[in-house]
């Protein structure tokens, strides 16, 4: 979204001493830390540290009480100054990040294509008046295609099993109108490929496996171009047999350069994809630097005991 | 009274009964959506001013809600029902029938706001934030993404209301509206025959058979994802 990065060592996202806590109890105390384009950043931390909540506050589902977050020079978000935090405003802001949630979150009354289709269509709209004539020549296409089916569908009825007959052209009319709508939204159609589910752009998130879905949410989450994307556990809803595919598709995002910031148990997964990881526990940044640096040779008691508590697992 | 006249008479009847139906139907709908935001509101004196209006309202018989709505005008507002009825263009009748259904239209409207409160709370939280997170405005994020899960799931809730709905039209003869168990009793009082009263009853029974009918069509329909 900004294209006009003069310093290109100039951090794309810069985090300063965010604070939050929800009633009494301080989730986050002061975390900061700087990410570059294209650049992999993994949270990783024991469970109900923050990492979340840092995430949510990036994509301003929760306000932090004090701290900056400013993006490619631009600060949305000063505790201190007095700034605008009307839904309307935020709603411009949240569009520098992109976020997959842990649960999916798809539309379940949307086919995987509509999930994907809807946030760019609502948000640039395009001509409402080039919107409705490519609707009025949709509409007529198939109307023609009614009209052949019904003639089809007379002329055998009465020799092959009728509700078979009905059940067969009803689908060919489907298939017709699943393509009339791919073709409206070729983008979202070309997005689902990217996530190998060219063959699952018209099942219904209920048809889906889980690790389907979460492949779902991420094209649609790369719908909206987003500078940032962020990713709250993704697999961590997933049977282990379906964690694979989803972790090869945000790989394959950084061969691409996506920017990507990882909340994960997957510690594995952590060490290979990410160029810096943060170690976050009880509201704070207990240590970060690269993967060699955090998991070969961590300073913090805390890193080493949650590690090794990670390895016991294994 | 021939069998055959009994019928036109009791049709007449339904007509009244099915007229105020859809009329409650069609307003109390979108004002129990109103009600139900209301009592959802972040600002506390519209959120506690909504639950004591559905409290009172659900906690006292329409019939007294009827006798309230048709007294209010003479002797709160000082304005007397012939004026009224010359404000609204209709004779005494048509006056009480208004009454009758404004009663009724609260009533219902109570009733569905919590229906709908329940559907819209029980949408998971990930929802709503997905949206935003899309950059959905708010009122995009509730009639696109909110309402059509709502509406699925609170079918059968629905559907349980509007079978009461029918049946309690026949309150409505307490002002006098000449709807279809009127018009039964009537007829059995005069005549001296007790059948009319069960062909009312077969006229309500067919008339909800439609209406189930109708609302498992509707649940097919909706069958095709799950919430």
């Amino acid at each position: 979204m900004n294209e006009n990065l003069i310093d290109n060592n100039a951090p794309l996202l810069c985090v300063k001493d965010l604070h939050k806590s929800f009633g009494s109890t301080q989730v986050l105390k002061g975390v900061s830390f700087d990410l570059h384009k294209g650049e992999v950043l993994s949270i990783i931390g024991p469970s109900g540290g923050g990492k979340s909540t840092l995430l949510r506050c990036l994509n301003f589902l929760e306000t932090p009480e004090s701290g900056t977050i400013s993006v490619g020079g631009e600060t949305l978000f000063d505790a201190s100054a007095k700034m605008s935090r009307k839904e309307s405003d935020l709603r411009i802001k949240r569009l520098h990040f992109g976020l997959v949630f842990q649960s999916f979150n798809l539309f379940p009354h949307f086919n995987a294509l509509q999930n994907v289709a809807l946030a760019p269509q609502l948000l640039h709209g395009g001509n409402k008046a080039e919107k409705r004539e490519a609707k009025k020549k949709n509409a007529a296409v198939l109307a023609k295609k009614r009209r052949e089916l019904r003639i089809r569908f007379f002329a055998r009825w009465l020799h092959e099993n009728p509700f078979k007959l009905w059940n067969e052209l009803g689908g060919e009319l489907n298939e017709l109108k699943h393509r009339l709508n791919a073709e409206q939204s070729p983008e979202a159609a070309k997005l689902l490929e990217r996530v190998g589910l060219a063959d699952k752009m018209y099942n219904y998130p209920c048809q889906l496996s889980g690790g389907q879905q979460q492949r779902v949410a991420i094209a649609r989450a790369l719908a909206l171009k987003p500078d940032i994307l962020c990713f709250d556990e993704p697999t961590s809803a997933l049977d282990p047999e379906l964690t694979g595919e989803v972790l090869k598709v945000i790989r394959d995002l950084k061969q691409e350069q996506t920017t990507m910031i990882i909340v994960t148990h997957e510690m594995e997964f952590a060490r290979n994809v990410s160029d810096r990881v943060i170690f976050v526990s009880g509201g704070v940044i207990e240590e970060q630097g690269t993967p060699e640096e955090v998991f070969g040779s961590p300073k913090s008691e805390k890193t080493k005991a949650f590690l090794s508590k990670m390895e016991e697992k294994i | 009274m021939s069998f055959g006249e009994v019928l036109i008479e009791l049709s007449r009847g339904f007509g009244y009964t099915v007229g105020l139906f859809a009329v409650t139907l069609v307003a109390a709908i979108p004002l129990g959506i109103i009600v139900a935001l209301c009592s959802m509101s972040k600002f506390r004196p519209v959120k506690w001013v909504t639950k004591v209006f559905i409290w009172v309202v659900r906690g006292t018989p329409l019939l007294l809600q009827m006798i309230v709505v048709s007294f209010i005008p003479s002797t709160v507002m000082m304005i007397s029902n012939k004026d009224l009825a010359n404000f609204f263009g209709v004779g005494a009748e048509g006056l009480n029938f208004i009454f009758v259904a404004v009663a009724f239209i609260i009533n219902y409207a109570a009733y569905f706001a919590e229906i709908f409160r329940g559907g819209i709370e029980g949408i998971p939280r990930g929802q709503r934030e997905a949206a935003q997170v899309l950059g959905m405005k708010r009122g995009q994020a509730f009639f696109l993404i909110i309402l059509p899960q709502v509406c699925k799931r609170i079918l059968a809730p629905i559907s349980n209301e509007v079978i009461t709905l029918v049946k309690d039209t026949s309150l409505a003869r307490i002002l006098s509206i000449a709807e279809l168990f009127m018009i039964a009793q009537r007829i059995v009082t005069t005549e001296a025959i007790i059948w009319p009263l069960f062909a009312a009853g077969v006229y309500y029974l067919l008339f909800n058979g439609l209406l189930t009918v109708l609302f498992h069509a509707a649940e097919k329909k909706l069958s095709y994802y799950k919430v």
